[in-house]
């Protein structure tokens, strides 16, 4: 399988009062093209940090962050605009992350304008995003508040659809939803990753999520890789202690 | 035959004037742990509001009696309910942390729930409130009373927040999705110690939540809500096994379960 993106050796501290707190120790992954990648962890265990880290909004204190084979940590200019298209993310709460005095289609129209597409080329596409995501074409209309939270998720998927993203992270993108919505929206993604050969970076903390969705999953423990492999080996057979809590804390 | 610790009877509860809430009927007994499951806006949060009377402005309780303890706590006089509020009836909210008040102490803000309930002195509730920790195998307890909510992890917060529900050692508690906010690690560690109360004082809990694990492990008796409605109402066992309506089919099949082989 051909590697979408490589992270090597990352390494992120944060300053509180000059006191060094290292968010990211050394974490080394990759998720291969077409792949579902998992990250999981408590909370402040880092997961978010990567993800800060891949999509370029914070940059590590070492390590590299190769995208097709790419270094991407240095990139400026047109390169850095095109890193921002090729890797697109999916946020906990959907309403939170549009702007609430703006359309869902508005929203998902965004970003293709900004591209510089035409605006009735970039309708006709919103369309068939919002068809993609099996929301009604009225949808378009709406605002976030109009909309369930399962509704707006989708929204939100085929908002970071538009610019034809290689890799999409999907940072407790089931999290805040009921567990009914939570399966639907599970399946959307399963679907997605078959016909468009997406690639997912899947941040949760639910290891039944990762188990049913992901290939490889990478379990983080303040900071650190703690375990990698295939989900059902590691829960089935954890090796390392921290492992095993999260294993057995699952009701 | 005995009174129940809790009975709702037909209960319809609206907002300015819609109901949300439609002819629900259950009850709990004492030491009963009942949970009650079903999607956001189903109207689970709304029933154990209306029964500590914290419906809030536009809310009321338009049909049928919640009983306490054989008393009808609709008809009760807001000075009555506040007085049960905290002895009789305890409330665990989801999100601790902001319901507590940012700019004082934990030690103060329970020394003063308490002190509006019973006589007791700092060092009594201080005492009481550490062996309740003990209880609960929290060690600092000392350092916990000293600081500020900000000052404390989520985790830490919600567990500050059980323990003011319980010094007052209520008969019946309410926990609305107290372990949603939480890490799973913290959330086993969390339901963990309230079954311990249970065990230690018989204490009657009904816990809303849409963690269907949690109340699989917890509960006696379960509760589904679907759109204001109670679709099904059971044994624990009877529930999530043989489910009978297609909601709760429905809801039982979406639950992802973790295969540990």
């Amino acid at each position: 399988m051909e590697k979408l993106l490589e992270i090597k050796e990352i390494k992120k501290t944060f300053y509180k009062k000059k006191i060094p707190f290292v968010a990211v120790d050394n974490i080394c992954f990759d998720v291969e093209k077409g792949e579902c990648f998992g990250l999981v962890g408590e909370s402040g265990c880092g997961k978010s940090t990567i993800a800060k880290i891949i999509t370029h909004l914070i940059t590590p204190d070492t390590g590299s962050v190769l995208l097709n084979g790419e270094e991407t940590l240095f990139l400026r200019g047109k390169k850095e605009r095109k890193l921002y298209q090729d890797i697109q993310m999916v946020f906990q709460t959907p309403q939170d992350s549009f702007d609430p005095r703006r359309t869902l289609g508005d929203g998902i129209m965004e970003s293709m304008r900004n591209q510089g597409m035409k605006k009735h080329q970039a309708k006709e596409r919103m369309y068939e995003l919002l068809e993609m995501v099996e929301l009604p074409g009225e949808f378009a209309s709406r605002y976030p508040h109009e909309v369930s939270g399962g509704q707006c998720q989708r929204a939100a998927i085929a908002r970071a659809l538009a610019p034809n993203p290689q890799l999409m992270i999907c940072d407790e993108a089931t999290s805040a939803l009921d567990v009914t919505v939570q399966a639907q929206i599970v399946e959307l993604l399963n679907k997605l990753r078959e016909e468009q050969g997406l690639s997912l970076l899947l941040i949760c903390h639910d290891l039944a999520l990762v188990q049913k969705l992901c290939d490889r999953v990478l379990v983080m423990y303040k900071g650190g890789g703690v375990e990698q492999g295939v989900p059902d080996e590691v829960i089935q057979n954890p090796q390392n202690e921290y492992t095993k809590i999260l294993v057995d804390s699952v009701f | 035959m005995k009174t129940p610790l809790l009975d709702v009877r037909h209960v319809e509860i609206s907002y300015n004037g819609r109901p949300v809430v439609q002819d629900v009927s259950f009850q709990v007994e004492p030491g009963e742990i009942l949970g009650i499951v079903g999607e956001s806006g189903s109207g689970k949060s709304t029933l154990i509001k209306a029964a500590m009377g914290l419906l809030g402005i536009g809310g009321a309780v338009t049909k049928g009696d919640i009983y306490y303890n054989g008393r009808n706590v609709i008809d009760a006089k807001p000075d009555e309910i506040r007085r049960m509020r905290g002895p009789a009836m305890g409330m665990i909210f989801q999100d601790t942390g902001a319901s507590l008040c940012p700019v004082r102490s934990i030690g103060d803000q329970l020394y003063e729930s308490v002190n509006q309930h019973e006589k007791a002195s700092r060092e009594e509730v201080r005492q009481r409130a550490l062996d309740l920790f003990e209880k609960m195998r929290l060690p600092d307890g000392d350092r916990i009373l000293n600081s500020y909510p900000f000052e404390l992890s989520g985790g830490m917060n919600q567990r500050v927040g059980i323990l003011m529900a319980m010094v007052l050692r209520p008969k019946l508690l309410f926990a609305d999705e107290p372990t949603s906010a939480l890490d799973v690690t913290v959330q086993a560690q969390v339901v963990r110690e309230m079954i311990q109360m249970r065990e230690a004082y018989g204490t009657g809990i009904v816990i809303v939540t849409h963690n269907i694990g949690v109340v699989e492990y917890m509960a006696d008796n379960i509760a589904v809500m679907y759109r204001g409605n109670l679709v099904e109402y059971g044994k624990k066992e009877d529930v999530i096994y043989h489910p009978r309506e297609d909601y709760t089919k429905r809801l039982i099949g979406s639950v992802l379960r973790v295969n540990r082989g």
